[in-house]
């Protein structure tokens, strides 16, 4: 370029500076609260929000930025205060929005708030056994924000906000999805307005990895805050679910229960894998929980492949170039200097086949009251149905011995099912057979990595044979799937290494053992 | 010696005491104490003289009398411990064996000294004590000169003036006890009533006396030199008196005397009943009883409460000459349930009650315990049924686990002892089966067949001991263990059917308790009175009985069963059945009946959702855990019902070709014909029984049915005894077609309401009678007629030509069904009973097949009539026996009850249930196609059952 052309330039540039600087000031406050609200600068928008007026426009930003610090009755009373300013018009996401704040308002009325001694963290939760949460989602959250900030370099202003919900109803009432996707996907949690949302592991009939899911949803949080919610979904999920365990673990990586690579392999073998654009908008809207499973395989695949291959840096590096507006597949490919078709194709290339994976354990809502038996699967045959249920009959007269002949006949009939496999484990762990109960169970823990009776039994059947190890992982393993069970209490009331953490554990154990 | 200046103190105070008045004053006091110091100080210096006289030199000289050397010894000992020195050691041990030394030596004088002024210090003290305890004036001076200057709140001196206070109580009358009399006392209790004479002296002279009990004054009269007081014990009190002394000084008694008047206790009775809790309507009880009571027991009277009210029945007393009040009353009191109007199901609580003759309270009543007793039922016995089932799956659960825990082993006698062990507890089991397939009528079959299954298995089980190869044994153990697996999963298919049968069964009865409800609070609504309150409050009563029974059952079953059949829906539904229950009850209590007839309404609506899903669930739970036998039953009746249909539809086109041919025939004959004898007892017989329906059960309808179709008669009558056969038999055919219909809409209500004391169903069964007679008289009539076959026209002749093989096909299916009937699913006939009355409709069926082929349309409409209505009878029998079982049990129960075996079952759409009964009932009005009038008639009944 000659010299004069430069100069040009950079005079040209000079007197736009001024230009650019008033359009600035220019621009409505309401737009730059409600901007920087979109990209997930929640702090910036606090501040801005306070020179908003009392125009219709203004109370609805400010209604927006107290929902997204948790204010509830505030966003609700700034909502209708603008639309009483101005009705309602066409295509007006007002209404929409005040409904949301209110049926969220109403959900967490009788909430109970659990803030950490920094500050930093806050749960809400509903009353009663909720409450069992608290501590380890502290600890959750504490580890969880340590472990995201090495793998992403970035540590979130906070508070942190986890609201506990105790339902799917709950859960549908505080976002904007349907119950029936959450029962059809097994969504159980979103991390949306700045805050995390997690139902209670109560609400499931199996319970589930509902700490590994805390960590989930605040992966997307930071990657939010971190890209400014530029990151596609499919990117989000795939990062979300490499990262989960990341917390509980030294280094990043990629765990895939046997049921989710058996899907991702048939997928692969029948080529049906998804586009990766089809998770858009979200994976709760996907149509089967094997969808939704293979969905999360395929980006978590992806993402644990570049994230090997590539190297962290690289990762980050793409991140923030989607920060600055890079589409996210130029940026990932630019930051490893391929083509994405190249790492697509290199991914694919790099899907292992499985063999003899087991069925996808169906996520199913708790309805009515609780009971003390898992249901059976509908697929049993009939003679394992009838072995079932000469072994629930003689179960319920204390018959432990002869239950657990019928189950393992039962068992027999249908090889590997956990449902049968705890049947049998919890009659032979009543009838002190705590090997059986061990043989039976330890394969199914590998199967089914997320089957919460599984680990509680295993956990009391290492217990009983001396393995007080493996006890303890076992039932530190169980309540991170079902915490509401008393029998991982009991076992670490007993076990755990600290003399408080027993003393805390036998106070839940007795607690949960009365319900 | 300090004991003796205390006596002697004492006694100048005693002395004191005597001398001074009632009313104390801060000198007389100072006087006083200066006369008690002064003796006691003297004491008290002698005292402290002659001690130190014991200390020192002196002391030593005490000694010396008795024991020189320790005299010295002791001499040296105090001074050393007065001036120390030398060795402390040495010094402690020569003290120490000086005291020794004492200690051993003869009494010295001091100690007699002493001894004498203890006991006559004592002395003294005991006599002061023993003159204060006798003397009142002495405790009224000791109180006045303790007291100097005590005053009440009103400023009355305090003063102990009265003296020789004496309480004569005499009792209640009804307590024959005697009076007694108490002195001395402050405190007094006595029962309430009792009469109280109160009387007092005083020390001196007290002027313008004043007794108060509590706040109430008391008259006082003088009796000489003593006052008293007469009142009655009614509360709790205290007495205080007041009055003026000699110097017009106001004084106050210090003295209170506190009154407790307590109640009379009641009777305590005792019941004693051995029976069973659940017992017949008829049953008569007797309940074992004891009753006691402080003083007589005035009645004693067995009390029984049901929904209808409540009953006392008193207990004749024992003859005089046993009675003896201070033993219990024991005896037996009777009770015959026959007597009270009890209704099955009713629950009825019995205790007994006993009255003394407490005349100033109101008789004490005191109860025993309650019993309640449960009149039986289908429903008792089906939840007998219930528990026999459940006991019995338990022991069979138990005999397989012992199979299964109790290893074979290999060796000869541990096999042989284990055998033993089991083989009792099997054969214990054998005899449980067959205790529990006697109560189980429907599931006999089953059980029986079960029972032989076991017993044969345990049998060859037992053949293989004491000889016997081991890899026999095994598998008779094995055979042994796979019958009782069998065994219990068939219990437990009953029993989850069972106790599903059984809370659609109480919602069914739920919902004929609801419609009474709805009539009671109408026939209220038209007319208050207080009869129909009373019935009204019973059967709200044993509405929320039932409801209660039907909450408990859903309660076991969702404990046994957790969520297999039932869900939370269901439960929440019974909740608010309760719930508009309770509000019909408050309604009628607040006189709302509008409100009430809401509620009612609100409940019917519960109630019919509630019935509605149980009954699903129970279907499911067949569907699911019945097999080959409900199966063919069911099979079994779809092909009755058809059959039903095309005899009656058969039937209708034989008896249109009668009808025409006997017209024609009629025409034909032209004249006058006498009425013969059998046609005019059948009229009166149809006449009677139409007279015999009690018109004010009936509604407004109905009774415009019977007085048109009696009308209609005596118009058929009256044209007969004319001779005009032509009109008499057109006024007969319209008469016998009201009364038929009558009968059918009768019986439809009775089906629903069976009415106050069942009239509604005697009506309808008059009204069958009469519609049985008039049929009887119309055939009759047709017989004076000539030959029918000679007035059939041609395409008559035809009809009956093709009915005849019709009539053959359904011959031929009847039979066919009679072999479905005798059939065995599962090794037990299916209904032997169903196939001989199948056969006996077959045989009708025959005989109209045979006067079709010969043209005889009397005689074949006749027998296909028989045949129909033989159908209808086995399937409305074999109905009521599968609802039966169902609801667990066989037999009627009383009028109104008798339908509670029904099923009823509810349409199961989505239109609101009032306006869709509304719509049928409005439609059950149209005319129906020529020729199926039947078939609607019982679509229908059956939709709107």
């Amino acid at each position: 370029m000659r010299a004069w052309t430069r100069v040009l330039v950079l005079g040209v540039s000079f007197c736009a500076l001024p230009v650019l600087a008033s359009a600035q000031s220019l621009t409505p406050l309401s737009e730059r609260v409600q901007a920087a609200l979109d990209e997930m600068r929640v702090g910036e928008a606090v501040e801005l929000s306070e020179g908003l007026g009392d125009s219709a426009l203004d109370l609805s930003v400010r209604s927006r930025v107290h929902f997204y610090q948790g204010h509830y009755a505030q966003a609700v009373e700034a909502m209708e205060a603008s639309l009483e300013a101005e009705p309602e018009h066409p295509r007006d996401r007002r209404p929409g929005e005040l409904a949301l704040f209110r049926s969220t308002l109403q959900a967490t009325a009788n909430f109970v708030h659990v803030e950490s001694e920094d500050g930093r963290y806050r749960i809400s939760h509903a009353p009663g056994p909720d409450r069992h949460l608290v501590d380890y989602a502290l600890r959750v959250l504490r580890q969880v924000d340590q472990s995201l900030t090495e793998e992403l370099g970035i540590r979130l202003q906070g508070p942190i906000r986890l609201e506990i919900v105790p339902s799917a109803d709950t859960l549908a009432a505080l976002s904007t999805l349907e119950v029936e996707d959450v029962a059809r996907t097994g969504t159980i949690a979103l991390c949306k307005w700045d805050k995390l949302m997690v139902t209670s592991p109560r609400a499931l009939l199996r319970g589930y990895p509902w700490m590994d899911t805390i960590s989930h949803e605040f992966v997307h949080l930071v990657v939010a805050h971190l890209t400014h919610d530029r990151t596609p979904v499919w990117l989000q999920e795939g990062l979300a679910k490499f990262l989960e365990r990341r917390w509980r673990e030294p280094r990043a990586q990629l765990h895939l229960t046997p049921s989710s690579r058996g899907i991702l392999s048939n997928a692969l073998e029948n080529d049906s894998l998804l586009a990766f654009d089809r998770i858009h908008p979200s994976i709760a809207l996907l149509p089967s929980q094997e969808q939704a499973a293979l969905a999360f395989a395929q980006v978590s695949t992806f993402v644990a492949r570049y994230y090997e291959v590539y190297g962290r840096d690289t990762l980050r590096a793409a991140l923030l170039e989607i920060a600055d507006g890079q589409d996210a597949r130029e940026a990932m490919a630019t930051q490893a200097a391929r083509r994405f078709a190249e790492l697509e194709s290199e991914w694919r290339r790099s899907l292992e086949h499985t063999e003899d994976a087991p069925p996808l354990l169906q996520r199913e809502l708790r309805r009515g009251q609780a009971s003390e038996m898992e249901p059976i699967p509908e697929a049993l045959s009939e003679e394992a149905r009838r072995r079932v249920r000469l072994g629930d009959l003689l179960w319920g007269r204390q018959r432990h011995g002869a239950a657990a002949h019928q189950y393992a006949l039962a068992l027999e009939e249908a090889p590997g099912d956990p449902a049968l496999a705890s049947r049998l484990a919890r009659a032979a762990v009543a009838g002190d057979q705590a090997q059986l109960a061990r043989d039976t169970l330890i394969p199914i823990s590998e199967r089914h990595p997320d089957h919460a009776s599984t680990w509680a039994l295993l956990s009391r059947a290492y217990d009983l044979a001396g393995d007080v190890d493996d006890a303890r992982v076992a039932a530190r393993r169980a309540l991170s799937l079902n915490p509401f069970d008393p029998m991982p209490h009991c076992v670490l009331g007993n076990r755990a290494e600290a003399e408080q953490e027993r003393a805390e554990e036998r106070g839940r154990c007795s607690e949960l053992s009365r319900r | 010696m300090l004991v003796f200046a205390f006596g002697v103190a004492a006694i100048v105070f005693l002395a004191a005491c005597a001398q001074v008045g009632s009313v104390g004053s801060p000198l007389a006091s100072i006087v006083t104490l200066a006369f008690v110091l002064v003796p006691f100080i003297l004491a008290m210096h002698r005292y402290r003289k002659t001690r130190s006289e014991s200390e020192g030199s002196r002391a030593a000289l005490l000694l010396r009398p008795a024991d020189e050397r320790l005299s010295f010894s002791f001499r040296s000992a105090l001074e050393l411990a007065d001036r120390p020195s030398g060795n402390p050691e040495m010094r402690r041990a020569h003290a120490s064996r000086v005291l020794r030394e004492m200690d051993a030596a003869e009494t010295p004088p001091m100690g007699r000294v002493r001894k004498s002024l203890l006991l006559g210090g004592g002395f003294l003290l005991l006599v002061v004590a023993g003159a204060f305890f006798f003397g009142e004036t002495l405790r009224g001076g000791a109180y006045a000169l303790t007291h100097p200057s005590a005053r009440d709140e009103g400023g009355a001196h305090l003063a102990a003036f009265v003296t020789g206070v004496e309480a004569e109580l005499i009792y209640p009358a009804y307590l024959q006890r005697p009076s007694e009399t108490i002195a001395h006392s402050e405190v007094i209790e006595a029962p309430r009533g009792t009469r109280v004479r109160w009387s007092f002296s005083t020390r001196e002279p007290v002027d313008a006396l004043e007794l108060l009990f509590g706040e109430s004054p008391i008259r006082l009269q003088q009796d000489g030199e003593r006052y008293v007081a007469d009142f009655l014990l009614r509360e709790d009190g205290v007495l205080t008196l007041s009055g003026k002394d000699e110097e017009e000084r106001l004084v106050r008694e210090a003295r209170r005397w506190s009154f407790t008047a307590f109640a009379d206790p009641a009777p305590t009775v005792g019941i004693a009943y051995e029976g069973e809790a659940i017992v017949e309507a008829f049953a008569q009880l007797s309940f074992g009883f004891s009753a006691q009571d402080n003083d007589a027991i005035r009645s004693l009277s067995l009390v029984l409460t049901s929904p209808e009210g409540e009953v006392r029945r008193p207990i004749a007393p024992p003859p005089v000459a046993m009675v003896d009040d201070s033993l219990p009353w024991e005896g037996a009191a009777r009770l015959e349930l026959e007597r009270l109007s009890l209704r099955p199901d009713d629950e009825v609580t019995v205790w007994l009650e006993a009255e003394d003759g407490n005349d100033v309270d109101g008789p004490g009543i005191g109860q025993s315990d309650r019993i309640t007793l449960t009149i039986a039922s289908e429903r008792t016995r089906r939840a007998a049924r219930i528990a026999g089932l459940a006991a019995l799956l338990d022991a069979t659960l138990d005999r397989l686990a012992d199979r299964i825990e109790l290893p074979l082993p290999e060796e000869d006698e541990p096999a042989a002892a284990r055998h033993r062990t089991l083989n009792e507890r099997e054969r214990t089991l054998l005899s449980q089966i067959d205790e529990v397939a006697n109560l189980e009528q429907r599931r006999r079959a089953i059980l029986t067949t079960l029972h032989r299954e076991l017993k044969r298995a345990v049998d060859r089980d037992s053949a293989m001991y004491p000889r016997g190869e081991n890899a026999n044994r095994a598998r008779r153990d094995e055979e042994v263990r796979e019958v009782l697996e069998r065994l219990t999963i068939r219990l437990d298919d009953l029993l989850t059917t069972s106790e599903l049968e059984d809370s659609a069964a109480i919602a069914r009865e739920l919902e004929t308790l609801r419609r009474e409800l709805v009539s009671l609070l109408e026939s209220l609504a038209s007319e208050r009175s207080d009869e129909a309150e009373a019935q009204l409050r019973a059967a709200i009563e044993r509405t929320r009985t039932r409801m209660r029974q039907l909450l408990e059952r859903m309660a076991s079953m969702r404990e046994e069963h957790p969520s297999e059949f039932l869900n939370p829906a269901q439960t929440e539904r019974a909740e608010q059945s309760e719930e508009a229950l309770d509000a019909l009850s408050r309604a009628m209590e607040e006189g709302n009946i509008e409100e009430a007839l809401r509620s009612a309404h609100q409940l019917g609506q519960e109630l019919d959702a509630l019935a509605r899903s149980l009954q699903s669930a129970e279907q499911q739970a067949q569907g699911s855990r019945f097999g080959p036998r409900e199966r063919a039953m069911a099979d079994a009746m779809e092909v009755l019902l058809a059959l039903e249909n095309e005899q009656r539809r058969l039937a209708g086109r034989t008896e249109r070709v009668r009808r025409e041919a006997a017209t024609r025939a009629l025409e034909a004959v032209g004249g006058a014909q006498t009425m013969d004898d059998g046609l005019r007892s059948a009229l009166d017989a149809a006449e009677s029984a139409l007279e015999s329906m009690d018109s004010r059960s009936l509604g407004p309808m109905d009774r415009e049915a019977l007085s048109s179709a009696s009308q209609r008669l005596g118009d058929a009558r009256a044209a007969l005894e004319a001779g005009d056969l032509g009109e008499g038999r057109t006024m007969l055919e319209t008469a016998r077609g009201d009364v038929e219909q009558l009968a059918r809409e009768l019986e439809l209500s009775a089906m629903m309401f069976g009415g106050r004391d069942g009239k509604v169903r005697e009506s309808a069964e008059a009204a069958r009678r009469g519609a049985d007679q008039l049929r009887g008289a119309s055939g009759r009539l047709d017989r004076m007629l000539p030959r029918l076959a000679d007035h059939m026209q041609r395409d008559a002749r035809q009809q009956l030509s093709e009915d005849h093989d019709r009539q053959g096909e359904v011959g031929d299916r009847a039979d066919g069904l009679a072999e479905q009937f005798e059939a065995s699913p599962d090794e037990a006939p299916l209904s032997p009973e169903a196939a001989q009355g199948v056969r006996e409709a077959l045989a009708e069926m025959r005989a109209a097949e045979s006067a079709l082929g010969e043209q005889r349309a009397i005689d074949a409409a006749e027998a296909q009539q028989r045949a129909a209505e033989r159908l209808t009878e086995l399937r409305e029998d074999l109905e009521a026996s599968q609802n039966d079982s169902q609801s667990g049990g066989e037999g009627g129960e009383r009028g109104g009850e008798s339908q509670e075996g029904d099923r009823v079952t509810i349409p199961a759409n989505d239109a609101r249930d009032d306006e869709l009964r509304m719509r049928l009932l409005e439609s059950m009005g149209g005319r129906a196609p020529a020729g199926y009038e039947d078939a609607t008639r019982r679509y229908f009944e059956e939709l709107l059952r």
